[in-house]
């Protein structure tokens, strides 16, 4: 019989292992090597094996015979037996419920939320730039026809030009249709002074009436010399009024029945279009 | 609100069992106590060592995780859960019944009248001797500190293995093994101390 003195040789572990065959098969003939060299273990061992036996034989005569007892639970059918389901719970249990559903682990839940914040945020990117390419387009279109203008040269395409209207009305669309006819007007302008400028200094003349009578222009002679100088302008191709070195005023030609063109009415035409 | 409807419980865990009895579905209550009943009061025997205080502590073990379902967290595993209710259990119908007796072991009267019928190929002399034995080791296992005792009744009457305990009472391996040893040492000398003559 050993004493409670009696150093343990560190096996004790695998000898409960090895007691209850719970051990490995390595482990198992490990220990049984061990035993064939201590003697401490091999007491040990036999005795933990006597007083696992009186514990067994102890519940297989009290424990085994019994009937395993029915519990039953006096107010089964309350709800919650009797616990109040704060909001905590409530919020727990549908946790709960939403990852038993789901069934994914944490480590997919954080992929799916970054992988749903990606795609929300290349959605607005890409909204974002289609509203900008339209704009630039809505741009583009309204300004088609002021190049249009540009190129042609020709006052009388402006009273064809009609400003492309846009689908939608914004306040962008609208401020470029007003820039687009301020540009529009400039470049009129631009123009009506160039034709005045060539009037006066370019080889144009006035178309004169083949009947004199309607013409207020004063001849310092008579019809004659008016003749001699119109032939001579006509001849020489310069303006009446170059003579007296001053701009012609055109409102004070007039001409009730002169139905040819004037440039005055083309003028005045131009600015009634607008 | 339920996400979806009352489910089989007997393909359930037995967290989600517990999960289940709080949100007042009644079979899954009666499933956890359909499962651990045998063992809880192989617990409560063991510990106890006389059946009807067993039956009396399994009871209330059940009894008291019923009306804490909703106090469960789901940190620690429902069998740590329920050994810890019902080791609980033990001591408070221990320290009862202490009240009433000085030791409830000492009682011959009770012991002889509730537990052990001898089979009736045994003479009545071995039938004695047999009860005496049986007497000694109860009392040498109901000698030994609680921590001890609970491991030495989870793995005779329990049956459980040494990482089921682990598990359970949510200690290392190494820790039960320990415990085990040093119980089945300590039942070695306190019976080795009596004689009896081992059948």
């Amino acid at each position: 019989m050993l004493s409670n003195n009696q150093k343990n040789c560190g096996f004790g572990e695998e000898l409960v292992l090895y007691l209850y065959d719970e051990c490995s098969a390595e482990e198992k003939k490990n220990f049984e090597m061990h035993l064939t060299s201590c003697a401490s273990c091999i007491d040990e061992f036999a005795g933990f094996s006597a007083a696992r036996s009186l514990v067994s034989e102890w519940r297989e005569a009290d424990f085994l015979p019994l009937e395993i007892p029915s519990i039953v639970l006096p107010q089964l059918n309350e709800p919650i037996f009797g616990q109040p389901k704060t909001l905590k719970i409530r919020a727990r249990l549908w946790l709960t419920d939403i990852q038993r559903f789901l069934n994914f682990s944490p480590a997919a839940y954080a992929f799916g939320i970054i992988a749903l914040f990606a795609v929300c945020f290349g959605l607005i990117v890409f909204t974002q730039r289609n509203l900008q390419n339209n704009e630039i387009a809505q741009a583009n279109k309204i300004t088609e026809p002021i190049s249009a203008l540009q190129n042609s040269g020709d006052s009388t395409e402006s009273k064809d030009l009609k400003f492309i209207q846009p689908e939608k009305d914004n306040a962008a669309t609208t401020q470029l249709q007003r820039s687009a006819s301020t540009a529009v007007n400039s470049t009129q302008n631009s123009r009506r002074e160039n034709l005045v400028k060539r009037n006066v200094a370019s080889e144009i003349t006035v178309i004169e009436p083949p009947d004199k009578s309607n013409s207020k222009m004063k001849v310092s002679n008579q019809g004659t010399n008016a003749l001699k100088i119109k032939s001579n302008n006509f001849e020489s191709k310069k303006p009446i009024f170059a003579q007296n070195n001053k701009l012609p005023r055109l409102n004070s030609i007039e001409d009730d029945e002169d139905k040819s063109l004037r440039l005055a009415e083309l003028l005045e035409d131009d600015g009634e279009a607008k | 609100m339920k996400l979806k409807p009352r489910v089989m419980v007997n393909n359930l865990t037995d967290e989600q069992l517990v999960e289940e009895a709080v949100n007042e579905n009644p079979e899954a209550f009666g499933e956890i106590i359909k499962r651990w009943e045998r063992k809880i009061f192989a617990l409560c025997f063991g510990m106890l060592a006389r059946e009807d205080e067993a039956r009396d502590a399994a009871q209330e073990t059940f009894i008291s995780a019923y009306k804490n379902l909703g106090n469960f967290r789901g940190e620690a595993k429902v069998s740590s859960w329920l050994h810890r209710i019902a080791v609980n259990q033990c001591l408070t119908v221990k320290r009862r019944t202490k009240t009433r007796s000085e030791s409830f072991l000492d009682d011959e009267t009770n012991a002889e009248d509730k537990f052990f019928v001898a089979p009736s190929h045994l003479s009545p002399a071995r039938t004695t001797e047999q009860n005496e034995r049986l007497k000694i080791v109860r009392q040498a296992v109901n000698s030994l500190p609680i921590d001890l005792r609970q491991v030495v009744v989870m793995k005779e009457f329990e049956e459980m293995t040494f990482q089921e305990i682990s598990d359970t009472l949510n200690l290392p391996l190494s820790t039960i093994k320990s415990r085990l040893y040093t119980a089945l040492k300590q039942l070695r000398l306190k019976l080795e101390r009596t004689p009896m003559e081992v059948i």
